[in-house]
């Protein structure tokens, strides 16, 4: 009997997820001042295999789920991080020194999570934790991403991308030298 | 032979605690999904020019039964309004058909109604009036039957789907059709008990509870800027940038959530300077062996649109245009601070399409009002230059912004429970006007 105790009380503490700790306490609106230059579209496929819930899981046949997903960043200044003495004007010349260029927004919809048919079909799993599993898998591949894409040289791409954008923003108010820096 | 005992007592107790051991530890290891590597694809990279200048962070719940009853509620909408333009179709059709005979007993009453009553001509008044009688309840029958034979499969089946949730007959639900003064929700209101058990019945049991955190931002675009709508004011050292629309640049819910922890300053601004959750979060589900990705979708994007909504009732586009107004001064005053001219407020006004387009697309779909509404500001703006709303501007300026409300609105409306005219107004709009269909 008491091992039967023990096996239900460890059971029971080891199979509890750990809670999210942290919460958020304010919704509200803040104001920003941030110029996006570049959006880059970014594919990655999603794979993985989904097992049954604990022992029995063990003995099940896997079920593959393969997604081909897609993430949109964008990339840019904070205008905010700018001050007078960043901008330097010579006649029809001006020369700025705009802040290092930073993802302004990380965006990895479920409505671009393609699922690949039919060598994975989500429908027909019959697990009980299938949609938690799923979050997860989805979760993993956000902060796969997240830490891949320091890797692509996005931060090159963007400062080209800024001084095309505002050369030929600048123009428009009859600045025909344009000069752009980027702080290190 | 005692030490030989005891040892095999240890060993016989050490087996067995290695063995619950054993067994604890594989009932309580939860099995997560393991990621296989994969590559990250750069798909595309685009140049882009746009100001955000006000970014809401929100929480939001949905679950699948919130949706599933609006989409049920949706679909016995729709197969009400379909049933109703059929069978009011057969009801002209035969009331002409009938309406001689109809007429004929209605003049012989009116006739013996106008001259000095007596026992026969009251009489022959209610005998008139009982055949009138008989003859509506045959034409009515005539109707059923005739509607019967005319219906397609689709009108079929959605009368079908209003017998089936509302319990009532099909007989009833016609009669209530062609009264002008009820509409869908007064049958809603009066089987709302059986519309329900037939949701819970479609649900199969099924639940899914989501909280969903994310962001939406909002700003201009300034590729969309060009000499037409900029105007300087040397006397009042202003730039005015007329019909200049804000755009909600981004709505998202990613699977993990990241928030700036500074709400309130403006220091930490970076989208990595951030305190973590999860961005979609499952709180209660049940059968979930049952849900289908389709589920999971509906009810994640209905989070999304709950979270848009919460922006729109923030007056997120009212602070990204204050905010905008703010920075673009501050901007073009440097700029400008040593030139010949000198720029020290920016001021921004909206076209004339922007308040509708924000009212429209509050819900992300056209109602029958709102389509009515859409039609009319079409036709009238169309061929003729409002000079109210675009005073100094020309008829091809004024169609620019109509083609962009057009375009915006059919695009943020598609794959919606729309009025089903609305698909239409949008081809011939687009066909009209020589523009591709969006995809």
């Amino acid at each position: 009997m008491k091992y039967l105790i023990l096996l239900l009380s460890s059971t029971i503490l080891l199979s509890c997820s750990k809670p999210q700790d942290k919460t958020f306490i304010v919704t509200k609106i803040r104001s920003a001042s941030k110029l996006a230059t570049t959006e880059v579209i970014l594919n990655k496929i999603v794979w993985t295999d989904i097992k049954g819930r604990r022992i029995h899981g063990l003995f099940k046949k896997n079920n593959i789920l393969m997604f081909n997903t897609e993430a949109t960043l964008k990339l840019g200044v904070n205008l905010k991080k700018l001050n007078e003495n960043d901008i330097m004007v010579f006649g029809d010349s001006i020369v700025i020194t705009l802040p290092k260029v930073e993802i302004l927004n990380f965006s990895y919809p479920h409505e671009k999570y393609e699922q690949l048919y039919p060598i994975s079909n989500f429908d027909i799993i019959k697990s009980n934790d299938k949609v938690k599993k799923l979050d997860m898998v989805f979760r993993e591949a956000e902060t796969d991403i997240r830490n891949k894409v320091k890797f692509l040289n996005l931060e090159t791409i963007t400062e080209q991308k800024t001084r095309q954008f505002l050369t030929k923003f600048l123009a428009q108010s009859n600045y025909n030298n344009v000069v752009i820096k980027f702080k290190q | 032979m005692l030490l030989s005992n005891l040892n095999n007592k240890v060993l016989q107790n050490l087996r067995r605690y290695i063995f619950i051991l054993f067994i604890i530890l594989l009932s309580a290891c939860n099995i997560s999904p393991v990621l296989n590597d994969t590559v990250l694809s750069m798909k595309e990279v685009k140049g882009i020019g746009e100001l955000i200048t006000a970014e809401y962070y929100g929480e939001v719940i949905s679950s699948f039964s919130l949706v599933s009853k609006a989409k049920l509620d949706t679909s016995l909408n729709e197969a009400y309004i379909l049933v109703q333009t059929s069978y009011r179709q057969v009801d002209t059709v035969i009331n002409n058909r009938y309406a001689p005979q109809i007429n004929n007993y209605k003049e012989k009453i009116a006739k013996l109604e106008t001259k000095k009553t007596n026992a026969w001509r009251r009489s022959r008044i209610s005998e008139l009036k009982e055949n009138l009688k008989d003859f509506e309840s045959k034409i009515n029958r005539k109707k059923i039957k005739q509607f019967k034979s005319d219906q397609s499969q689709q009108v079929k089946s959605a009368l079908q789907l209003l017998t089936k949730a509302t319990g009532a007959n099909k007989r009833t639900l016609l009669k209530h059709m062609l009264d002008n003064t009820l509409e869908y929700k007064d049958i809603h209101e009066k089987y709302k008990n059986k519309i329900n058990d037939l949701r819970i019945k479609l649900a199969d049991n099924k639940e899914l509870v989501y909280i969903g955190r994310g962001s939406v931002k909002a700003g201009y675009n300034l590729e969309e800027l060009d000499s037409f709508n900029i105007f300087y004011s040397p006397k009042r050292d202003t730039m005015y940038l007329l019909d200049f629309d804000p755009i909600i640049t981004d709505l998202d819910i990613n699977p993990y959530f990241y928030y700036p922890e500074d709400v309130d300053s403006s220091n930490k601004l970076d989208e990595y300077d951030t305190t973590l959750l999860y961005g979609f979060q499952l709180i209660y589900s049940s059968q979930e062996k049952d849900v289908t990705l389709q589920d999971i979708n509906n009810v994640k994007s209905e989070c999304k649109r709950k979270l848009y909504q919460e922006a729109l009732d923030r007056n997120i586009y009212q602070n990204a245009q204050r905010n905008a107004e703010e920075a673009l001064s501050g901007l073009f005053g440097l700029l400008s601070s040593e030139g010949d001219r000198e720029i020290k407020e920016v001021i921004i006004s909206h076209s004339k399409y922007f308040s509708y387009q924000v009212d429209y697309l509050y819900d992300k779909k056209i109602d029958k009002d709102e389509f009515n509404e859409i039609k009319g500001i079409v036709t009238a703006d169309k061929d003729s230059l409002d000079e109210i709303a675009f005073k100094y501007q020309t008829l091809k300026y004024q169609l620019k912004y109509l083609d962009k409300f057009m375009l915006d609105l059919y695009k943020q409306t598609q794959r919606s429970n729309n009025v089903s005219e609305w698909d239409s107004l949008c081809s011939n709009y687009f066909y009209d006007r020589k523009i591709a269909l969006p995809n």
